[in-house]
């Protein structure tokens, strides 16, 4: 059986001759005209079954947007993942939330969690403030019980004018029985409003959402090898968020996978090789060598500065 | 009963009138613990009793009958030495929240005197406001004396006391020997001041502690707080002693929260048959929010309380409320907040009385129609129905938002409060660059999570951490950001300065650690994971 999975690269060439079905094209192609004219009519087609047009949540990534038709659809269940004690997904949530603030700037999020996770901890008002979201503008639902968080979630999907929804499923996912059905609950929820909707948690089976992401912090040594020789010199004191994001299944078929970094300034995803050519403006955001934290902790400490460490200063002890 | 209790009535020599302005009644109910866990359990009030709580890993003795107490077992002693005193003794938990149960429908009951009744959050006791009411019953004394006569055929002890206000109506209820017959003590401060200095300083309430530290200091009475100013009890005992002393007093507000009070609107309908069933529970609930609405809009009126209620055939009386966040009156909301309701009767013989009451009621003037009507302000009431919705079904506490509280220590520089009681004065302050701010974790372990590290000098960052059950190669890391206890807090005598860090690790997790304890103070320092940034 051919693999289905087409993985769009970073420069947006298709890595496959494989259509959607895992099956090879047909030996008769159509011509160039005749299949726009037909898909044409096929989008016109579902456009009227579905009565209404779906927007759709851009991430600034072009493999990830071509792949997705435009970008994260509304009205549609989004899965992220990523393995306990990294913040990576909740950071990625975040955002592709704050571009969705910039389109419905007043609207609130609702954020389902339990208030105490002991395996990815609890968000932190202030962590939300330095990715450059504002956190009065995040209703929390705390509830310790996964079940009714997902009710909770399931509500909150139907309501329109919401930038957008994120619920975290802990181990209800291991369930296999309760998580498919609590998906068909969830898809069906989301048509009935207009918001994106994210589930957040470990690894769990992908059937029912529209898509599913795989998301985790990005180790140094590849980005040292991704980023380009001029911004070598630079990278250890650069703090901004960078995630190796992997968009492991969509409804739409087609699958990406990309290296990113996210500028809190800007509020822009953006590819890791763009890290070098953005403007000295922006990635002088890498925080000088006194270190992260020399201005607010000059206050509280005896006379002493904070210092950058880098791997050759901490290594001697550790081999 | 009350022509022998002790009434004293101050009247103005000038007027006749009397001088209080307000009146309080005070009812202290000490046998109610021990009289539901008879009626629950069947056993006899003449019988030997005890109800325990559990204390410091003990069960101790709460209450006691008058038998048990007669035999030498006295409150805090251990369950084990009742037992080995008195053999056949009755045991049982205590249970606070069937109590407060129990005292909320005495409060309820007592409506039949005032608007005004209350629960005491504290004792076991509730009082009503008789201001303005008590001259419907010929006075004060004969409310008392009503209330004596319903009680005793039920067999509840009662201690009661009228003040001018409520702290004094309580004093007087625990302590004045003659409220097993009533005090009614109205309007003289003189003499109710003169009566109060005689009472022990328990009368206030207060802590151990406190209560301790006054006797060391020959304070026993309430008399000799008297010639002592407020601030010098304020600096020696603390601010505690002083609010509830002003109380006492009468020179600081006391006015206690009253329960739900009288609706302004409500149907109800008595049926003819036992209603029984799920699905006739839903047309009756249907049937009344349709009238309750329409009842609001002839009204012009809107409510942010309601409370849905039936009286089954056995006689039980069930309640449920329903709040909104803001006041409201639409069939179709008030259908969607109470589509579960009608799971929750439990009515095993059918239903033969329901009501449904709105509270808090504010007006509302008739909507005209969708037509230009701000599309943003209608999102902005379907999102608060349906944040209404949710915390009808999970509970006002369950949701929630952040507000900022301006602390170094990052667990208190946020708080997460009940969406009613989320002010918006303590919003986040936007204008500070991330950049500029100091680095603080997106996600927080909380307690923070204890590691092994190893590090090149006491004072450095960690080069290699153990946590989880797994080793991390550390490759660069910034800091440290010292963050010491406030110094003035006593809660915090035993924390130690910490120094914080961000750390990389070998797969890319950014991590927030810190070290507990400070080397050059000769401390012991040891090593924690506090969050992980993105």
């Amino acid at each position: 059986m051919a693999q289905a999975r087409d993985y769009i690269l970073a420069d947006g060439q298709t890595d496959s001759h494989l259509d959607k079905m895992g099956k090879a094209p047909c030996s008769m192609p159509l011509s160039a005209g005749d299949k726009s004219d037909k898909f044409a009519c096929l989008k016109q087609k579902i456009a009227a079954e579905q009565g209404k047009e779906i927007g759709y949540l851009a991430t600034n990534i072009p493999c990830f947007d071509q792949a997705l038709s435009g970008g994260l659809a509304y009205q549609h269940v989004h899965l992220i993942t990523t393995a306990y004690g990294d913040a990576a997904a909740t950071g990625f949530i975040l955002a592709l939330l704050r571009a969705q603030i910039q389109q419905r700037p007043n609207a609130p999020i609702i954020w389902c969690s339990p208030r105490f996770s002991s395996q990815y901890g609890h968000l932190c008002a202030e962590g939300m403030l330095a990715m450059g979201i504002n956190p009065g503008q995040i209703i929390f639902i705390h509830d310790s019980h996964p079940a009714r968080l997902l009710s909770a979630f399931e509500e909150a999907l139907q309501t329109t004018g919401i930038a957008g929804v994120v619920a975290e499923y802990g181990l209800l996912a291991e369930k296999s029985d309760q998580w498919l059905r609590w998906a068909q609950r969830l898809r069906r929820a989301a048509r009935a409003g207009d918001n994106p909707g994210f589930l957040l948690g470990p690894s769990a089976t992908s059937t029912g959402f529209e898509t599913s992401w795989s998301v985790a912090s990005l180790s140094a040594q590849k980005a040292r090898l991704q980023s380009q020789k001029d911004y070598l010199k630079d990278w250890q004191q650069d703090w901004r968020p960078r995630w190796s994001v992997c968009l492991t299944k969509s409804r739409k078929g087609y699958l990406a996978e990309a290296d990113i970094y996210y500028c809190p300034i800007s509020g822009r995803l953006s590819l890791l090789n763009d890290i070098a050519a953005e403007p000295p403006g922006q990635a002088s955001f890498a925080l000088p060598a006194a270190a992260s934290g020399a201005d607010f902790e000059a206050d509280f400490k005896d006379g002493r500065q904070p210092v950058s460490y880098l791997s050759s200063d901490l290594s001697s002890c550790a081999s | 009963m009350a022509a022998e209790s002790l009434v004293y009535h101050g009247r103005d020599a000038s007027t006749g009138r009397r001088k209080s302005a307000r009146e309080y009644l005070y009812l202290y109910l000490p046998d109610l613990p021990l009289r539901q866990a008879c009626i629950e359990k069947g056993w006899q009030m003449e019988g030997a009793i005890g109800l325990y709580s559990r204390h410091q890993h003990t069960d101790r003795l709460v209450y006691l009958s008058l038998l048990a107490g007669k035999a030498g077992l006295s409150a805090g002693m251990g369950v084990a030495d009742a037992k080995a005193r008195l053999p056949d003794i009755c045991l049982a938990e205590v249970r606070p929240e069937q109590d407060r149960l129990c005292l909320e429908k005495l409060a309820r009951w007592a409506w039949r005197y005032s608007p005004r009744t209350g629960i005491d959050e504290t004792g076991y006791g509730i009082w009503i406001d008789m201001t303005g009411t008590s001259h419907l019953y010929g006075g004060i004394e004969q409310v008392i004396a009503d209330i004596y006569r319903r009680l005793s055929c039920l067999n509840i002890s009662v201690y009661c006391a009228a003040a001018p206000y409520y702290s004094a109506a309580r004093a007087l209820a625990y302590y004045h020997p003659l409220a097993r017959k009533g005090v009614v003590l109205l309007s003289s401060r003189h003499v109710l001041m003169q009566i109060l200095s005689e009472f022990p300083l328990s009368v206030l309430w207060l802590e151990e502690g406190v209560v301790q530290a006054l006797s060391q200091a020959g304070l026993r009475r309430i008399g000799h707080l008297q010639p002592l100013s407020y601030t010098q009890l304020a600096i020696r005992f603390g601010p505690e002693l002083v609010q509830k002393w002003a109380m006492l007093s009468g020179n600081r507000d006391d006015t206690p929260t009253a329960i739900g009070s009288v609706p302004a609107l409500w149907v109800s309908h008595s049926w003819p048959e036992p209603l029984a069933g799920l699905e006739s529970w839903q047309q009756m609930t249907d049937q009344m929010i349709k009238e309750i609405a329409d009842m609001l809009l002839k009204a012009e009126m809107a409510a942010s309380c309601f409370e849905l209620g039936w009286q089954t055939s056995d006689g039980t009386i069930g309640r449920l409320y329903f709040n909104l966040s803001r006041p409201g009156r639409r069939r179709d909301i008030l259908s969607r907040l109470m589509a579960g309701a009608a799971e929750h009767i439990d009515a095993e013989f059918g239903l033969d009385y329901s009501w449904l009451q709105a509270h808090k009621l504010a007006a509302e003037l008739p909507e005209t129609g969708w037509l230009g009507t701000d599309p943003s302000s209608l999102q902005s009431q379907q999102i608060d129905h349906v944040l209404d919705i949710l915390a009808a079904r999970l509970g006002t506490d369950k949701v929630q938002r952040v507000t900022h509280h301006s602390c170094w220590q990052i667990n208190d520089s946020m708080v997460y409060q009940p969406l009613a009681d989320a002010h918006a004065d303590k919003s986040w302050d936007m204008a500070v660059p991330a950049y500029l701010t100091a680095p603080r974790p997106l996600r927080l372990f909380e307690p923070a999570e204890p590691v092994y590290v190893v590090a090149l000098l006491p004072d450095h960052p960690p080069a290699m951490l153990r946590w989880r059950r797994k080793n991390w190669q550390i490759i660069r890391a910034t800091g440290p950001e010292r963050i010491g206890p406030r110094w003035w807090d006593a809660d915090q005598k035993g924390i130690k300065t910490r120094d914080y860090y961000r750390v990389e690790t070998g797969d890319g997790r950014r991590l927030w650690v810190y070290r507990e304890g400070l080397p050059e103070r000769g401390e012991t320092a040891e090593w924690f994971v506090h969050g992980c940034f993105a």
